[in-house]
């Protein structure tokens, strides 16, 4: 099927959603009816088909497992789950107060004769 | 993806509603997991058959996507996109567990084969009694099988797309919101896939 068809065909689909028999889209194509045709024909058989529906039973059964499935699911605990319930005023002051602690810590002085890394004596000038 | 004013504010509040529906999962509301399931089994369920063609494993299958969820709903992030699309990924990775597990070996028992669309292609669909005994007409199982085996060996996007639109009805926009495309992309890709079914099938 080279790309005009393709293209033909995609086209043909979309208007056949919206409604549009198969013989109409056909005339919108004239050079291609001999490949649209039974492509057309059998999108149309397929849409005509009958949906499978699931029984009452089961649709009850999957009903009653997802429910116990959901009493007996384990709550989610720890602290993502604590930063996820608490306030949003709480986070933003924790988030805050971490800010500050984490400011404050960079700014103190820091011993003489320490190595800022590693915490290493630095030799005497 | 909505131009229109009026499909866009559908959207929003359906977006707006599924949202809220989500938040009261999370907090493990009952009723809003009754509303989940009485929304969506059936399309979970039409996609599994599609995909599996046996109704009972269809059925244990669909029951587990929700139990799935209901295990998952912690880790998901509503954004807008349909809730039925999660869960359709759920049914995805299920269904691929499934056929990893018990169809590797392409073991497949006529007994299990119930309903193919044999309709595909102007041919009239028989239906077998699911307790009943095997088809009587061999001819209709191996062209049923042909069939399975022809949307089983579509590139899985064109599957997904020919499944959603015949086993569970939905529109190419629709489609589109479930796999992520825009609704030419989708018509594309149907056409590709009804050619490639052809051509399988012949």
């Amino acid at each position: 099927m080279n790309r005009a068809v393709s293209k033909a065909l995609a086209d043909c689909i979309a208007e056949m959603e919206r409604g549009a028999p198969v013989e109409e889209c056909l005339k919108r194509h004239p050079s291609h009816v001999g490949e649209l045709r039974p492509r057309l024909e059998a999108w149309q058989a397929m849409a005509a088909g009958e949906p499978v529906q699931p029984s009452t039973a089961a649709f009850e059964r999957g009903r009653r497992a997802m429910l116990n499935g959901l009493e007996s699911a384990p709550v989610r605990s720890g602290p993502l789950a604590a930063a996820r319930l608490a306030p949003a005023w709480a986070t933003v002051a924790a988030a805050v107060a971490a800010f500050l602690i984490l400011i404050r810590g960079f700014g103190r002085p820091r011993p003489r004769g320490r190595c800022p890394i590693g915490g290493r004596r630095q030799q005497p000038q | 993806m909505h131009n229109d004013p009026a499909v866009s504010l559908t959207f929003t509040v359906a977006s707006d509603y599924e949202a809220e529906l989500v938040a009261r999962a999370k907090e493990r509301s009952s009723k809003a997991w009754d509303e989940i399931y009485a929304r969506h089994y059936v399309q979970i369920y039409r996609y599994i058959h599609a995909r599996v063609f046996d109704p009972h494993v269809a059925e244990d299958l669909a029951s587990s996507v929700f139990l799935g969820a209901v295990k998952g709903i912690g880790a998901y992030q509503y954004r807008g996109q349909p809730l039925l699309a999660w869960l359709y990924r759920i049914a995805q990775n299920n269904v691929s567990s499934y056929h990893r597990t018990t169809l590797r070996h392409r073991v497949v028992a006529l007994s299990t084969i119930t309903e193919l669309p044999a309709r595909l292609f102007g041919q009239t669909a028989r239906r077998r009694e699911p307790e009943g005994p095997l088809e009587a007409d061999p001819g209709a199982v191996a062209e049923r099988m042909d069939l399975r085996e022809a949307l089983a060996e579509l590139p899985q996007a064109q599957r997904e797309v020919l499944i959603l639109k015949f086993f569970l009805g939905m529109d190419a926009k629709e489609i589109g919101a479930i796999v992520r495309k825009e609704p030419a992309a989708v018509y594309s890709l149907q056409a590709r896939a009804l050619n490639s079914l052809r051509r399988r099938l012949r």
